[in-house]
């Protein structure tokens, strides 16, 4: 089954690109230690605001860092807050979705009335706010996009489970004398998990985008932590004598926000039956 | 002593707020050991006969609104989830219609079997050995082959033979047959259809035996139950429903019955 699934999703070009480009980033994330030519904290101020030449490969910054190995040990935040805040949005989002669907009724109102003032607020800014209470840092981050991502994944798992469990053989297990748990976490749960895979690997990228965007904004992860959207910042000041500040962050983001949005897709088609 | 009797049970659906009666005040018994015959055109009830022998009328869908269902000398129809869920499957089993969507895709026909023994069995090898010898009574050869194989694997024949399986794993007192054949081609209806007469026969079973086909009704039935619009229209010993019916719409469906398949079955 798994080989068929994989093979389905190879051979769509822009999902195997997506993917080559995720088990890039991983790679580079996981060596960022030994493929760094300097520490990415170690500052050289007489070499300051160098542009892209043997040595430094992309460049320094304002206080002298090497960009390239900022950039190395950013991977290492992005897909870190990506998996992270993914992981707590899928169990979140699967759990509140399952239930609903399942009881139905007065329980599933409750939720649902709850995810949908939940989506009333935009989603950034209902970040900036619980980030404006607790301080900001690699972790809140994590934790804040992952709690404020679920609802979209909770209405999908619940419309899911609405249509299974209709179907015959969610009845026959009830008909076994089966428990509710036993119901929805291995008659039910099974079947909606390719959606959920889905909806994780497309979260993972805007999560990337998210986690930018607030260290753009100086509210994400702080220094000396290197992180693509903090560099952005820096760059921002920069942008008219230092290019390279602005473009390789900004590239980084764009590519593996598409990667992940291109496997994502890539996913969609291969696990949808009625596709290909 | 009969092994079920159902009193003036009466069960409607509502769907937006309109309701639609589906069972009007139907008394009937089973005697252990039998078989009945609820036969029945679409709509006629016989489907919520079954869910209400399984207590499964879904709250949201329909309701039981009078009525008793005794078993065992109690009401099932007061007693908790609890107490229904270790009667079905257990005292109580069922195999449906329709074999293509009962079984679930993503598990395989040997996990789909052993779910119904897991709160029986502990350990892992007697569960396997018990649904390896549940495949072996519904006429598996390959045993082993059907425990791991997924249900788009199977035919619409295997498929619900693996039903059945997982029906009569726990040696149920009553078997209910929802149907068990409308799904299949003919020769594979008669393969299934013998599968669960011999399996009565051997394990012991009383079987309702659920259909809107006359004549597989008479051919296996000890007693038939002609069932329309929610309501017993006539019921007996099959021969004499057959022979004698005294009801107008008994009379017309005898009547519908191809000649030369109702003389040979009804002799």
């Amino acid at each position: 089954m798994m080989r068929f699934y994989m093979l389905r999703l190879l051979k769509q070009k822009s999902a195997l690109a997506g993917l080559i480009i995720i088990l890039a980033l991983i790679g580079g994330g996981i060596c960022a230690q030994i493929l760094s030519p300097c520490d990415p904290a170690q500052q050289h101020v007489v070499k300051r605001l160098q542009s892209p030449q043997a040595g430094y490969l992309m460049g320094t910054d304002d206080l002298g860092r090497d960009v390239l190995s900022r950039m190395l040990h950013g991977i290492r935040v992005s897909l870190g807050v990506g998996i992270v805040a993914v992981g707590i949005m899928v169990i979140i989002g699967t759990l509140l979705g399952l239930t609903a669907g399942y009881c139905g009724g007065l329980i599933d109102s409750i939720i649902m009335r709850f995810v949908d003032i939940v989506l009333c607020f935009p989603t950034f800014f209902l970040i900036l706010i619980v980030i404006a209470f607790l301080e900001p840092s690699l972790y809140t981050v994590m934790g804040v996009i992952g709690i404020t991502s679920w609802p979209g994944l909770a209405r999908l798992v619940r419309a899911e489970v609405l249509s299974l469990r209709e179907r015959d053989y969610i009845a026959a297990a009830k008909m076994l004398g089966l428990g509710r748990a036993r119901l929805i976490f291995v008659h039910i749960l099974p079947n909606v998990i390719s959606p959920i895979i889905v909806a994780a690997t497309l979260g993972v990228g805007d999560a990337i985008l998210t986690e930018s965007g607030l260290s753009f904004l100086g509210l994400g992860v702080q220094p000396p932590v290197a992180s693509w959207g903090q560099m952005l910042t820096t760059g921002k000041e920069y942008i008219h004598i230092a290019w390279w500040l602005s473009l390789f962050p900004g590239c980084a983001i764009l590519i593996t926000v598409l990667a992940f949005n291109l496997l994502g897709e890539g996913l969609r088609n291969a696990l949808d039956p009625k596709q290909l | 002593m009969s092994i079920i009797t159902v009193h003036n049970l009466s069960v409607h659906y509502s769907r937006d707020g309109e309701i639609i009666p589906a069972l009007r005040n139907i008394s009937f018994e089973i005697e252990p050991g039998e078989t009945l015959a609820i036969v029945g055109e679409s709509g006629s009830g016989k489907s919520t006969v079954a869910l209400s022998l399984m207590g499964l009328i879904l709250p949201y869908e329909g309701k039981i609104t009078g009525g008793e269902i005794i078993f065992d000398g109690r009401n099932l129809l007061v007693q908790s989830q609890e107490q229904w869920r270790s009667i079905r499957g257990k005292d109580i089993a069922i195999v449906l219609q329709d074999p293509f969507s009962s079984l679930n895709p993503v598990l395989t026909a040997g996990e789909q079997i052993a779910e119904s023994v897991r709160h029986t069995l502990v350990a892992g090898n007697d569960i396997k050995a018990t649904v390896l010898n549940a495949l072996r009574e519904t006429l598996f050869t390959d045993t082993e082959r059907i425990y791991a194989s997924y249900p788009h694997q199977l035919s619409g024949g295997q498929r619900q033979r693996v039903a059945i399986a997982m029906a009569i794993i726990n040696h149920p007192r009553i078997l209910i047959a929802d149907e068990p054949t409308t799904a299949l081609d003919v020769t594979t209806q008669k393969e299934v259809l013998d599968l669960l007469v011999r399996l009565k026969q051997e394990l012991s079973l009383t079987m309702v035996f659920i259909t809107h086909n006359l004549a597989l009704a008479a051919m296996r039935a000890d007693r038939v139950m002609i069932m329309r619009e929610g309501t017993i229209v006539e019921s007996g010993p099959t021969a004499a429903v057959f022979r004698h019916p005294h009801h107008a719409y008994t009379q017309a469906l005898v009547a519908a019955v191809p000649r030369l398949k109702y003389r040979e079955h009804i002799k």
